[in-house]
This record gives structure tokens, sequence and C-alpha cells, in this order.
């Protein structure tokens, strides 16, 4: 690019004349660099600085109706419950402590929510039902929302904790301690 | 090479222009990844935002729709505020101060205002100040999305809060802003 300013050096009309003519191009050559650099920095950034968003539709919270989870079957609902200190539990029926399993977020984990996920909702009415404690973050929440859309499962609920869950999960960190031990 | 210049130059004035400034946040909201790629809109959009110690911040990005909002709760609360308190509060872009505490913050010095630790708006069950707001914000633009953004550490419990007391007002969708992450292959 530089040599395009060079090109009119001397010679020419200016050298007939006997005086040589100063040319009155200038370089721009590092004005255009910093331009383009400047044109990079600014598309990147406004496009980058969109922020990302997930859609959490919640159900209709009508007092005269309240959803019962007894109205999906039980085979096709499996409850997550989100415990303190990122502790993550799942189960598919209500009344055996032995179907009550701890897992875990970490993707590559065997028996981590992602493997639980995709395995229980190959069955397409499968409901996933999460319930996060009080204790858990907003991080879990996302978290477990997010493996719900990678996994691509179509039906999925936030629900509030019962006291028969949290009774379950400190039943369940019991036998977990025991067997430590 | 003058051409491209002029081309190259013309797109940079374009892109300096609409560029926009990024205020800064007056508390951490440190969003959780996920493999979502929607993208959240410019405009209307109210955003709850939810700090690493549990406040509760509202932002209104547009500083004409925040005029018209601090105007209607101005009446509906009776809070007494001038002019003055009022232009200063449509520039101000991410807020989190109980009502009662409104004024004061308004009055403050610039340099002491950033300085100030707002303690979030209320949400109590009996004082519900972020319905008030988001109530009014809603009538004065029927098509604004509700959007949450929450800090990874803050706990449930307010983000519990915040999607209950939308629900009370039949507000079911909301949108979680999250951070990038890639999408795993799922096989």
């Amino acid at each position: 690019m530089s040599e395009i300013a060079q090109k009119e050096g001397g010679g020419g009309k200016g050298a007939s004349k006997g005086r040589k003519k100063a040319s009155t191009r200038v370089d721009m050559t590092p004005m255009v660099d910093l331009g383009f650099l400047l044109i990079t920095f600014f598309m990147l950034t406004t496009t980058l600085s969109k922020q990302q968003i997930m859609l959490l539709p919640m159900p209709n919270k009508d007092k005269d109706k309240p959803i019962s989870e007894s109205e999906i079957k039980e085979s096709n609902a499996m409850t997550v419950i989100l415990g303190e200190n990122d502790k993550i539990y799942w189960y598919m029926s209500k009344n055996r402590v032995p179907d009550f399993h701890t897992t875990s977020y970490d993707p590559t984990d065997e028996n981590g929510l992602r493997k639980v996920l995709l395995e229980k909702t190959r069955n397409p009415e499968m409901n996933v039902i999460i319930k996060p404690m009080d204790k858990s973050t907003y991080q879990n929440v996302v978290d477990v929302l997010d493996e719900i859309h990678i996994v691509n499962a179509k039906h999925y609920a936030l629900i509030d904790i019962t006291k028969d869950d949290e009774e379950l999960v400190k039943k369940q960190t019991a036998v977990n301690e025991a067997s430590t031990n | 090479m003058t051409a491209m210049c002029d081309v190259a130059f013309l797109l940079l004035t374009f892109f300096i222009l609409t560029a926009k400034m990024k205020v800064p946040d007056p508390a951490r909201f440190e969003v959780p990844s996920a493999v979502s790629e929607k993208k959240l809109p410019d405009e209307n959009v109210l955003r709850i935002s939810i700090s690493n110690e549990g406040a509760v911040f509202l932002t209104i990005a547009e500083q004409s729709r925040r005029k018209e909002l601090i105007k209607e709760i101005d009446k509906m609360y009776s809070l007494g505020l001038t002019e003055a308190d009022k232009e200063k509060f449509s520039l101000i872009e991410t807020f989190g101060v109980p009502m009662k505490q409104l004024k004061f913050y308004l009055n403050l010095s610039d340099d002491k205002r950033k300085a100030f630790k707002q303690e979030g708006i209320v949400i109590d069950s009996t004082n519900n100040e972020l319905k008030g707001w988001v109530r009014v914000a809603k009538t004065l633009n029927e098509n604004a999305i509700i959007a949450i953004k929450g800090d990874r550490a803050s706990e449930y419990t307010v983000f519990k809060k915040v999607i209950g007391t939308m629900q009370e007002m039949h507000l079911n969708r909301f949108s979680l802003i999250t951070g990038l992450e890639n999408k795993p292959s799922t096989n």
C-alpha cells in the first residue's frame, strides 16, 4: 500500500521546470490500519454484547385450580430435587425410598443428571418436575433447565418443594452418610 | 485506495455511533451459562436483576419510559418528588432502593449516589414494591417482556419470590438472561 503514495516522486512537470515539486500525497497506511482495527473491534463488540436468554414459561398460578401432581401418571413423572451445596436428587415414585437417587450436574458422570434425563425422556410423555429447595442457588435452577433444553424434554415444570420431599432428602442424606462411614 | 478508505471510515463512524455505552451495574450479577442461543431484544425489556446478596434491582433501558414510570409511581405512592428528582431518576438505568429511600437516594450527589449501597426493591408479602413497579411499567408498556438476570450464587428463595410476584399479576413468561456455553453433543 505504501508504494502507491510514492508513485509520483519527482519527475514530470516539476523536473522540467528545474525545481523538484514536493509530493502532496500522505502515506495513509497507518491510519487505514488503525481504522480497520477499530472497525473490527466495534463490529465484534456490538454483536457480542447482545445477551443470551433462556425462555421459562410458568404455569398459570390460578388459586382456584391448583395443579396436582396426581393428574400425571406416576410412570410418566420424574421428580428432580435440587438441594443445598449443589446436591441433586431424583426419583420416579414417591413411596419407595430405594427409588430415591443422588446424582450430579457433571455431564461426564455416568450417573449424572444428563444421562438420567436422556434415558427417561425417551418416553415422549415424560414430565420432568423440578423442585428446588430453598437452599439451592439460582445457578442450580438454570443448570437443570439447561440440561432439560439439551436433552430436548418437552414437558417440564418448576414447582415448589413439599414437606414430603424435604423428608425424603433428609433420609437420603442419612443413608449416604452411613454408607460412606 | 481512497474509495476503500472512505467506506472503511464510514463503517467505523456507523459502528461508533450505534455502539452503546455500558453502564456499570450497581451490584454483582454474574449470570450462569446455558446453551440457549436466543437473544434478548434491545427494547421493551423490563429487567429484574438479583444480586449475589439477594437484592432485587429493576432496569429499564429507555430513558423516556423511566420518566413516565417515575411520574406514575410518584402519584401512586405519593413520594413527593420534585421535577428535578424525576429528571435524575430518568438518568439512572438500574436501581434497587425501597420506596421510602427513593427521595433520599435521588437527592444524593452523583458521587455519593454511585457509592451508595442499594439494598434492593422490597418484596415482602405485606409490602411488595416490586409488584407496584412492574404493574405500572407493564401498564405503560404492554409489550414489555420480563427478563430475569440472576447472580449464580443468589439463593433460589429470592428467585421464587420474584417469580411468584409476577405470577400473581398473571405474567407467566420469563426470559432468563444467561451466558453463552457451547452446545454439547447428546449422543
